[in-house]
């Protein structure tokens, strides 16, 4: 579905993503593990589409959809929850009972008319990730989900992510935590310094 | 259409929801009143005071301008777009509909002031129309290049202070033009070189918009 070569993205003259390569095939779930500032995020961001990396390719194939879980929520924080998910339902051509059935399996609907600013960290992960559910894309990039969230919603997550292994999607997240990452995911790809390691 | 439309929704969604607006208006009345009463107005130099209200509009649409770059730069929503591939171009078109609509009662607001304020004569009713309508053109040209600014602006570490720098000036050609046409709307001649001038203006803006509104926000 989706292929990376020799990436690289920098910030100014400095290098946060050096060289990273792999794939993300249907079904299978990858984690990306390193450590803070070893280029997990950036690699995340241009997969995404949201920056252009400044060397190497990458390749998606025709009229597949990513999208990704990222730190920043991406959305209108003086929009209600449910606000920012009809503008994407809008955009992705969903109907409002898609919205309904996010914002029940994350288990904010009590929260859908709170305003994005006003969520707490988790609330805030638990919108992101209702989000994702509702676009089903065909590559769920997700950058360190589990951040922010209580017992109850990591193994809410776990189940999503295998779910969404289990009718094909490709899953790429990024992990600190080497036991999580290697529990969950088929195969892991190392970044160290901007640098990936299969 | 359709991703324009849901765009518009949105963006009427966040005018409602932000509370700005009203800024506007205050900022444009408290001009008005310095203008009248802050400095000497002679009363018969009728031609020097149409510029009084085209300036507290000018200056009010700043207001909305900086609403307009904080609502994307908050929440790095514009990076929603970019990822799910929404053509930016009916970003933009949807931000300067929207502004547009925003710039009309603001403009009736200013004339209003204008005619409240200032010593001159109530114009008949088909002037007071005329002068109204000035808000179409005007709305045109301005609410393009308030969104080309914004995004121009929408990285900047001050990003407030570079939106105004680079509005201002823009805006000199939009003052020209408005000034010159609400003095010939009211006194009765032509005005069709300054709408032309307005119009011209309007399509550069919307022009460079479509063209340039992807390239601003990429990271």
């Amino acid at each position: 579905m989706m292929c990376f070569e020799h990436l690289g993205r920098r910030y100014g003259a400095y290098w946060a993503l050096e060289d990273a390569s792999g794939t993300a095939e249907g079904g299978k779930i990858t984690a990306l593990t390193g450590d803070n500032g070893s280029g997990k995020s950036t690699l995340l961001l241009c997969l995404a589409n949201i920056l252009k990396p400044h060397r190497g390719s990458l390749q998606i194939q025709n009229g597949v959809r990513v999208h990704l879980v990222a730190h920043h929520p991406m959305a209108y924080t003086d929009l209600s929850i449910v606000n920012n998910l009809e503008l994407s339902a809008l955009l992705e051509g969903k109907d409002k009972s898609a919205i309904a059935d996010a914002l029940d399996y994350w288990r904010i609907a009590d929260l859908k008319e709170k305003t994005l600013k006003t969520l707490s960290r988790g609330q805030m992960q638990r919108f992101l990730l209702a989000r994702a559910t509702l676009t089903k894309p065909d590559v769920l990039l997700l950058d360190e989900p589990f951040t922010g969230l209580d017992h109850r919603s990591e193994a809410l997550l776990q189940d999503f992510v295998r779910e969404e292994a289990a009718r094909g999607v490709a899953v790429l997240f990024s992990e600190h935590d080497a036991r999580r990452a290697k529990f969950l995911s088929h195969r892991t790809i190392r970044m160290e310094n901007g640098r990936s390691r299969p | 259409m359709k991703i324009w439309f849901a765009l518009v929704v949105n963006e009427l969604r966040l005018y409602r929801a932000q509370r700005g607006l009203q800024f506007a208006f205050i900022l444009a009345l408290a001009l008005l009143g310095l203008f009248r009463f802050g400095m000497p107005v002679d009363g018969g130099q009728s031609n020097m005071l149409e510029v009084f209200p085209i300036v507290a509009y000018l200056i009010a649409n700043l207001q909305l301008l900086l609403m307009a770059i904080h609502w994307e730069s908050d929440g790095h929503a514009y990076r929603y777009y970019a990822m799910s591939r929404v053509p930016m171009s009916s970003l933009f078109l949807a931000k300067t509909t929207v502004t547009f609509l925003a710039q009309l009662p603001l403009w009736i607001f200013c004339c209003a002031g204008y005619l409240l304020f200032f010593p001159v004569d109530t114009p008949p009713t088909s002037t007071l129309g005329a002068m109204a309508f000035t808000a179409v053109p005007l709305g045109l040209a301005l609410a393009p290049a308030g969104q080309l600014i914004a995004a121009i602006a929408q990285h900047s570490v001050q990003r407030n202070f570079l939106a105004i720098a680079l509005f201002l000036p823009l805006c000199l050609p939009v003052l020209i033009a408005a000034t010159g046409r609400l003095t010939a709307v009211i006194t009765g001649a032509d005005s069709m070189r300054y709408d032309a001038l307005l119009i011209a203006t309007a399509l550069v803006f919307i022009g460079a918009g479509n063209l340039v509104f992807a390239y601003l926000f990429e990271e």
